[in-house]
């Protein structure tokens, strides 16, 4: 379900999205697709085509009645305009290919981007004006328009910003592609909806943090491993500009034949665990519900961020011990998604120190509870 | 032996491996598709990489094998102050008769199984990898050959960076086949822990089929018939695999070979005397996602694992199967 | 593997593409105006005020800028007073242009957004058609060809360019001043060869597409159309009318011109100099010969709308030979000719393509339109009939009827009563009707006198017949007097006698057509016979590139036609060299035609008309089934043809089967092996190995797994979603899918037998 991790390998599709062979045509299918275009394609002539049209049957009224060859002869122009703008159209769509990347993370209340990249699969022919319709689920709609010409084999990226409204899962989808192409009077509809699935995290908030000044004696809490300048080895990474070259672990380097570096691990002692409970009878504001997911959140990153944070778990799921980021993001994922539960085990005791509970304030605002004390509110 | 495999050869070589399987399955439970893959490595004569956490059942899968069809099995846990001598055998001089006397290592043997094979260092891994090759062993100039049938089981750990040395890819090139063992369903987990715990030694196992059968059958692999077009198709897969950019070489022709092979043993594990696309799609992601490295860099070798293994199913996706 | 498109084409950029639409408008628009060149004279300079405008704006766009808005603003009001105005004083189709041009020289010149370029699209549509329908001329092909190019290329700039705004308003894009020249590199460089090589097959895909669609469009035969576009002139520029003075005709005879053409279908017989009758004139005074106005009104002096059109006078009379039933011919009039139709004198009918106002008159059987023509105008004529004798059954009853000019007020067929022309002398005045004209002489009795003195010394003082009085007077004339265009006639003084025929007669000076003519009538109406002069064309050229006549105006001439007294007309064509009374001279025959025919570079270029006019302008019903025919015939004889050689083949592969194993034979199969002998080396030469060769050959099997493969698709679909028939046996199909995949994939050795499985399995589908 982790779309967001694997963005790279996202499809592409289209007309242009696989290898056409000679083998697989079919001329009766074919010639049906010209007569009842294929599902989810359309055909539908613009103002400017209902004109035209007008006047090609006007016209064409016109040489029936005075059977004037002349007529005829303006008649037949219109009617093979409108029959090579069509064979235009088809030809622009051909063998091109679209797909769509979404850039993790989503945030609820933040901007997002998605790419669309296209790509002119054709050996000769350039293609124009395609505009994609895109949507996501949370409301927001717009519009990408291929301004430029493109040429064989060049692929464009193009940007589309939206808001994802609230967390959860998001479905964001390209509805279709359409063009006007050539002259305007036709307005195709080309099916090819693509559409991703991707997780929107709660919104980040602002919190008031009250540990340390509640925290006073014990301060003792969870090991955390997380990488610092201990004695002890964790695991090796890739260099990064800046790392100290005392840190760079050479046995390594020489097998991967990349620079690797050492990651020391620094043990504290001063970790936390988020226990997410959402019992329907407590959280029966949705309002304080959603902030209760910003605020866990938020806190969850914050404390990652500091080394601070040892894991949690959500409701009777399986404890989610953050030691990586990816583990951050599983836990995001699930956070995205939790809903207040009405069957609800309760009551579980975690066998761990500083375990961080929610509970909603009285009338409104997230308290965190550490110990029995609010170590922090929003 | 004519060049083309006999009906009878196929039927009888269908039962002995469904005999073969039966016996297995009493002690690897919930795990039919990786012993099915293991019984095709075995009868194309080709070894298999397990990467696996440590107590999933892999020494119990090879232990079973070996058992079921009276074969020797030998266990080698790899160290990083492992010698190679002491994976092939060593020439000792003995004092009476006034010569060297070759003492044959661990892996005179017909199954061998390999642990953490990237815990010992790459002098050691060679020498294992030479005798998997070409299943003999040279020592002091003299040329010894292991069992036949020869299978290795290697095992690694895909987490651990630290202390290892990884396998290099050409090396990798020599397991048929990268398995993952998994952990059991419920339902299975239930039954294994509801049996005793067994060590190897109370399996109540008794050979079904006999080495002589099973290297007969070998033999047999290599002429299960391989129709063109399927061939054109494996040929395609590999081809896209070479031309792909996201991948920093394709696939060698010797993977190539053995994703022939592969499917040849499936297809005859099936009761039939020809390959279908369906046995190269069967079998095609665990003979070559472990031969496929990414031009990117991923620290996180089940990362990596997991993207090839994307890129590699749009790929064959991408590529029609033959009508 | 692309050779092309290594480094990347430069693209217009978005003002770039502004500068192109503005100036592929004003290009269409010009296109347009340049139609209208083709109209009309009175229109030409309005078209070229509207051509240097558009120009100026065009290569200038600050301009429309610097007229204030309010201008703008009233433009459009004051077109529309203009057009009413126009309207009111002028002819309703010649004002329509005029609005027309006016609104797209309006939009032209002005700031275009994307709705107000189509409506220059379609206004310059419409004027273009509009005048093309007008003129009917080949020149409108090329106009309306560019004009769709141009079109195109702006609908498709309008486009690209609407698509990079998204619908902001075009005006958002400043520019004042095209860079022309740069404009023009950067064109050439971001024209891509493909792409222009491209826009160039598509274009012969339109056109080929417009003629297809064209001959194929189903064509009705519309009872009654109407010709609505038509453009009347207001008199015709040269010609004939029916007043024709002494030397009329040859003054229209010193243009070269083609005046009409004549298209012979199959079944016509058209002889080597046919004559084209056009009008027909009775009355004579002075030199002057005019249609009387009594001979005018005879048969009604009404124009009335006729599609087709078929003489009062059924060819009951006819003696010899009756029209030719199939006898068609097709005349195309050019504009401006004349309002009379040219037309040979005996037809059945005459077809017109629409309706035409047309005064029939049927006693000089003479067809005039109210005016000339301004477009071409072509009608078909059947039963065409050259002879030269044109029956008139009523002609003696008429004459019966007013038998002496006191009884000319009992005018026949109520016609008005006749009041003279003003030629004639005030004695004659008041005036002789029209039976009579055909016989009146000058007033004269010294000319009377040396009428009668002439035509005593041609008969010789005998009775004698019309035709024989013709022939005679024929003969008499061609001694007498030489072809000449240039007339020297002897000073009035000389004589008392002022009438120039006369005049010309004493003389015996040389003359052109008209005075031989003339002095004709006059001798035939002083022996007694009714004689009346004929003006129209005689021969003509043989175009050898399309097989039609070309007459030219070069062709004009005058004869004569004499009332045989037995209820016919016999032409008489007096002029030296033409053969005299009646001639039906010989039809052309096939050498005639290879003789006659003009291969010249004009016939040439004139020929193309034809085309035009034949295939396009008259594409009509029947040319459609003509099409649809011969393509049939087409189809049909490749059958026909293809059978045959198969027969033959078959027939002789028979015969040399059952010969005996002759010298000959053996001869073939040495043939035969070195052919195929050949056939090896060739394959080894290019590299095509025994195994391709039985490759080739295997074909056959592999098609048979390519059928076992779909059939196995179609199977496991059917196995996936079994069907809901009782009969459905699933066991029996995965049986029958096993064996398929042996064929398709087995070794051919393991095969079940594939035809006996296919059929199984279609079965069970």
């Amino acid at each position: 379900m982790l779309t967001t991790t694997i963005s790279d390998t996202a499809q592409w599709s289209g007309p242009g999205a696989r290898t056409w062979r000679w083998r697989e045509f079919r001329l009766g299918r074919f010639l049906l697709s010209l007569v009842i275009p294929p599902r989810g394609q359309k055909v539908l002539p613009t103002a400017a085509g209902v004109a035209m049209i007008v006047i090609a049957l006007a016209i064409g009224l016109a040489a029936y009645n005075t059977s004037s060859n002349i007529l005829f002869i303006a008649f037949s122009l219109l009617l093979s305009t409108l029959v090579v703008s069509g064979i235009l159209s088809w030809m622009n769509f051909g063998r091109t290919a679209w797909r769509m990347t979404l850039q993790p993370p989503l945030r609820a209340g933040q901007q997002a981007v998605l790419n669309l990249e296209v790509h002119n699969h054709k050996r000769f022919l350039p293609t124009y004006c395609l505009n994609f319709d895109l949507r996501a689920s949370s409301g927001d709609t717009g519009r990408l328009v291929l301004r430029q010409r493109l040429d064989p084999g060049e692929t464009r990226k193009m940007e589309w910003a939206f808001r994802p409204r609230r967390r959860g899962r998001e479905m964001v989808e390209m509805t279709g592609v359409n063009s006007k192409f050539p002259f305007g009077f036709l307005h195709k509809h080309f099916g090819g909806r693509v559409a991703r699935e991707v997780y929107v995290w709660p919104a980040r908030i602002v919190y008031q943090i009250m540990m340390d000044a509640s925290g006073t004696a014990e301060t003792v809490g969870e090991t955390v491993p997380r990488p610092g300048h201990g004695t002890e080895f964790m695991s090796v990474r890739r260099y990064q500009s800046g790392d100290s070259h005392r840190h760079i672990h050479w046995k390594a380097s020489a097998r991967q034949r990349k620079l690797m570096v050492k990651q020391l691990l620094a043990e504290n002692q001063r970790g936390y665990f988020l226990f997410i409970e959402t019992p329907l009878v407590v959280w029966e504001n949705p309002a304080q519900f959603e902030q209760m997911c910003s605020l866990a959140a938020s806190m969850a990153e914050d404390l990652f961020r500091q080394g601070q944070l040892v894991g949690a778990v959500i409701n009777d799921g399986a404890p989610i011990l953050t030691r990586r980021v990816s583990d951050l993001e599983l836990l995001l994922d699930q956070l995205a998604v939790v809903e207040p539960v009405e069957h609800f085990g309760g009551g579980r005791l975690l066998p761990l120190r500083n375990v961080i509970t929610f509970e909603p304030g009285r009338p409104d605002g997230v308290h965190a509870i550490l110990r029995g004390r609010k170590a922090a509110s929003a | 032996m004519s060049d083309f495999v006999q009906a009878t050869h196929v039927a009888e070589a269908k039962s002995a491996m469904e005999r073969l399987k039966g016996s297995i399955r009493q002690y690897v439970r919930g795990k039919d598709d990786v012993i099915d893959k293991v019984i095709t490595c075995l009868l194309a004569s080709g070894h298999v990489l397990i990467e696996d956490l440590p107590g999933v059942g892999k020494t119990t899968l090879a232990y079973c094998v070996a058992k079921s069809i009276d074969l020797s099995f030998k266990r080698i846990q790899f160290t990083s102050d492992l010698l190679p001598t002491d994976v092939t055998g060593i020439s000792i001089y003995d004092e009476k008769t006034q010569e060297f006397i070759f003492k044959p290592g661990p892996v005179f043997a017909n199954i061998v199984l390999a642990d953490e094979i990237n815990r010992a260092t790459p002098k050691t891994q060679s020498s294992l990898l030479e005798v998997m090759d070409r299943g003999k062993v040279s020592v002091d100039g003299r040329t010894e050959t292991v069992g036949a049938p020869f299978m290795v089981f290697a095992t690694q750990n895909p987490v651990d960076y630290e202390g290892t040395f990884p396998l290099p890819e050409s090396q990798m090139d020599r397991f048929l086949m990268r398995l993952q063992m998994g952990y059991p369903e419920a339902a299975d987990e239930i039954e294994i822990l509801k049996g005793a715990r067994h060590n190897y030694d109370s399996f109540a196992l008794s050979p079904v089929v006999s080495a002589r059968e099973v290297s007969r059958i070998q033999q047999i692999v290599p002429q299960v018939f391989v129709e063109d077009s399927v061939l054109d198709y494996m040929l395609k897969i590999v081809a896209a695999t070479r031309t792909e950019s996201e991948f920093k070489a394709g696939i060698s022709v010797r993977g190539c070979l053995a994703l022939k092979l592969a499917a040849q043993a499936t297809a005859l594990l099936c009761g039939r005397d020809f390959v279908v696309p369906d046995d190269v799609t069967r079998i095609v992601h665990e003979v070559l996602v472990h031969r496929l490295s990414l031009r990117r860099a991923f620290t996180d070798t089940l990362e990596e694992r997991r993207v090839v293994t994307a890129i590699l199913r749009r790929i064959i996706a991408a590529i029609p199967e033959p009508v | 593997m692309r050779f092309f498109a290594v480094e990347k084409q430069p693209q217009l950029s978005l003002e770039e593409l502004c500068h192109v639409r503005w100036l592929l408008g004003g290009l269409l628009a010009l296109l347009s105006v340049w139609t209208l060149f083709h109209l009309e004279v009175s229109i030409w300079p309005f078209a070229a005020v509207a051509t240097v405008t558009i120009v100026g704006v065009m290569l200038h766009p600050a301009l429309p800028g610097k007229v204030p808005r309010l201008v703008w603003r009233l433009l459009v009001p004051l077109i529309v007073v203009v057009f009413v105005v126009d309207v009111l004083s002028n002819e309703i189709v010649l004002s329509l242009v005029r609005l027309n041009t006016m609104l797209v020289l309006y939009r032209a010149v002005s700031y275009r957004e994307r709705r107000d370029d189509l409506q220059l699209i379609a206004l310059s549509l419409f004027l273009a058609v509009l005048t093309g329908v007008l003129t009917v001329s080949i020149v409108f092909v090329v106009q309306i060809l560019l004009f769709t190019a141009v079109g195109m290329v702006l609908l498709f700039v309008i486009n690209v360019v609407d698509d990079a705004l998204a619908g902001a308003p075009v005006s958002t894009v400043r520019w004042v001043r095209i860079p022309r020249r740069r404009l023009l590199l950067r064109l050439r460089q971001a024209a891509d060869v493909r792409v222009v090589v491209l826009a160039g097959g598509l274009f012969a895909a339109v056109v080929l597409v417009t003629a297809l669609i064209f001959l194929a469009v189903p064509r009705f035969e519309v009872s009654n159309p109407i010709n609505f576009l038509a453009l009347n002139r207001k008199s015709s520029l040269t010609g004939f009318s029916e007043n024709v003075a002494l030397g009329e005709v040859t003054d229209i005879q010193t243009d070269d011109g083609v005046a009409m053409r004549v298209d012979v279908r199959a079944g016509a017989v058209v002889p080597e100099e046919p004559y084209w009758r056009m009008v027909a004139l009775d009355e004579y005074s002075a030199g002057a010969f005019r249609m009387s106005p009594s001979a005018r009104s005879a048969s009604g002096d009404r124009a009335l709308p006729y599609l087709d059109l078929a003489p009062m006078q059924q060819p009951v009379g006819d003696r010899d030979g009756r029209p030719r039933e199939n006898g068609r011919i097709v005349i195309f009039l050019e504009p401006g000719v004349s309002r009379y139709l040219p037309q040979p004198g005996g037809f059945s009918e005459i077809q017109f393509r629409e309706t035409q106002e047309i005064i029939p008159n049927d006693v000089l059987r003479v067809y005039a339109m109210r005016e000339a023509s301004a477009g071409l105008l072509s009608y078909q004529i059947e039963g065409a009939d050259f002879g030269g004798v044109i029956p008139d059954p009523f002609f003696a009853q008429e004459r019966t009827r007013a038998a002496t000019p006191s009884g000319r007020r009992a005018a026949p067929r109520g016609g008005s009563l006749s009041l003279g022309g003003a030629g004639l002398e005030p004695a004659a005045r008041g005036g002789v009707a029209y039976p009579h004209t055909t016989l009146a002489l000058p007033e004269a009795p010294e000319a009377r006198e040396y009428l009668a003195g002439i035509v005593a010394e041609i008969t010789g003082g005998r009775e004698v017949g019309a035709q024989e009085f013709a022939r005679l007077a024929c003969v008499y004339l061609d001694r007498r007097h030489s072809y000449s265009r240039q007339v020297r006639l002897p000073p009035v003084e000389g004589t008392r006698i002022e009438d120039p025929v006369i005049r010309w007669l004493q003389a015996g000076a040389g003359g052109h057509c008209e005075f031989f003519a003339a002095a004709f009538t006059l001798l035939g109406r002083a022996a007694g016979h009714p004689v009346r002069v004929i003006a129209g064309f005689k021969g003509g050229t043989w175009n050898g590139y399309e097989n039609y006549f070309m007459v030219r105006h070069a062709h004009a001439h005058a004869w004569c036609e004499i009332y045989d007294g037995a209820g016919a007309w016999l032409r008489v064509d007096p002029t030296p060299g033409a053969g005299g009374i009646g001639t039906q001279s010989e039809p052309l025959n096939q050498a005639q035609v290879a003789l006659a025919s003009d291969r010249s570079t004009s016939a040439y270029l004139d020929s193309l008309r034809m085309i035009w006019y034949r295939r396009i302008v008259n594409f009509d019903q029947r040319s459609q089934q003509g099409v649809i025919s011969s393509l049939r015939t087409v189809g049909r004889t490749a059958r026909v043809w293809s059978e045959a050689v198969v027969q033959v083949v078959r027939e002789q592969y028979a015969a040399w089967q059952k010969a005996p194993l002759s010298f000959a034979s053996k001869g073939d199969i040495l043939v035969l092996s070195i052919v195929l002998f050949l056939v090896a080396v060739l394959l080894k030469r290019l590299g095509l190995g025994k195994s391709d060769v039985l490759e080739w050959f295997q074909r056959g099997q592999m098609s048979t797994r390519r059928r076992a493969g779909l059939l196995l698709q179609r199977l496991e679909a059917r196995v996936a979603r079994p069907p809901r028939r009782r009969s459905w046996d699933e066991e029996r199909a995965l049986e029958l899918a096993g064996q398929l995949m042996i064929i398709r994939f087995g070794r051919v050795e393991t095969w079940p037998e594939p035809l006996k499985t296919f059929r199984a399995v279609r079965r069970i589908l």
